[in-house]
């Protein structure tokens, strides 16, 4: 009986370990609009891999009056990681630009590998990005 | 005898109730996520192609001064397909030319279009049926100043059970006036599928 209340907790809580794999986490950015410094805010939903994937550096820079978004994408483990990742555009007001034209990209990194994802806002109104990855 | 009109009977029992089994579930999906279903040309090829496209063009130093006090006037020329595949390389270049037009620097020319405006002009001038103070008068249109054009190929690799297909897609801009390509840019793309044994 012991037993049996054992495995069967132990596979409660690795069901909700996988459970949380599937879903995206998110990362955006807060342009300030008086300094022009740009910072990234993490919002966590997959455990595994907000552990692995980090933010290391990001550059926010102006192409006449489109902004221009470089992130590195730093993998913390050893062995290589293979997600997807989504950049999203925001305008001043925080509404999304182009809803249904962000589109998931495949992504792969070695260990501890720094990789730099590049985006270029859709149109001049758009300031601050939100970065989804996702694991399958 | 007993026992054979018992399997005969077991036998059509399960092939009715299997056949029922192979049915089909359709259901909605995101037109943005990765596709990998087969290593053929697909939407996240296209998706990613024409991104990588438009970022390139509206990045670029000297399309940044282009653009910085006119929307310059472009036309898409054929992608020529290179590539073993059959692909509607329009369907990229119609992506590349919406994200182009959306950005707010650029606009464009349909030449897809100009038989059927040609017939809608010749209707309203001659036809009779349209009055002549808001019939559109010919000559007025406005010249392309530039034109897209491109490659797709494909280099296909097979060994055993692992495949390789290798995509590079190329895009110009070219200057009608002076002839020279302001602008180039090329996205390459990977795919490998390999086999499994035994299906596993």
């Amino acid at each position: 009986m012991k037993k049996a209340v054992i495995y069967l907790s132990l596979f409660s809580i690795t069901s909700v370990f996988f459970t949380g794999c599937t879903a995206p986490n998110a990362m955006q950015t807060k342009t300030d609009i008086v300094t022009g410094k740009s910072t990234v805010r993490t919002q966590t939903s997959n455990p595994v891999l907000a552990t692995r994937i980090g933010v290391s550096k990001v550059n926010m820079t102006t192409l006449g009056d489109i902004k221009r978004a470089s992130l590195a994408l730093k993998n913390g483990w050893f062995y290589a990681q293979d997600f997807q990742y989504k950049v999203v555009w925001f305008d001043a007001e925080g509404t999304e630009i182009n809803p249904e034209g962000a589109i998931w990209k495949p992504i792969s990194l070695q260990g501890r590998e720094v990789k730099t994802i590049q985006s270029v806002a859709p149109n001049p109104s758009a300031v601050d990005v939100l970065i989804y990855m996702k694991k399958d | 005898m007993k026992i054979k009109s018992l399997f005969m009977i077991t036998a059509m029992s399960s092939a009715a109730l299997f056949s029922g089994c192979a049915s089909q579930t359709v259901s909605y999906g995101d037109a943005q996520s990765v596709e990998t279903l087969t290593k053929d040309f697909g939407s996240t090829d296209l998706q990613q192609i024409a991104t990588k496209m438009v970022d390139d063009m509206l990045a670029f130093p000297p399309i940044i001064d282009m653009t910085k006090n006119r929307r310059p006037v472009l036309f898409v020329d054929k992608i020529k397909n290179k590539s073993q595949e059959h692909i509607d390389t329009e369907s990229i270049t119609d992506t590349i030319q919406n994200r182009l037009i959306n950005s707010g620097k650029f606009r464009f020319v349909d030449m897809t279009s100009v038989g059927a405006v040609a017939d809608q002009m010749a209707y309203q001038q001659r036809s009779g049926m349209v009055d002549k103070r808001t019939a559109v008068q010919s000559g007025s249109q406005i010249g392309a100043e530039y034109m897209l054009n491109g490659n797709l190929s494909s280099i296909v690799k097979n060994s055993g059970g692992k495949s390789d297909v290798y995509y590079k897609f190329t895009l110009k801009l070219l200057n009608l006036k002076t002839g020279i390509v302001e602008w180039t840019s090329e996205k390459e793309i990977r795919k490998s599928a390999k086999k499994s044994t035994f299906g596993l």
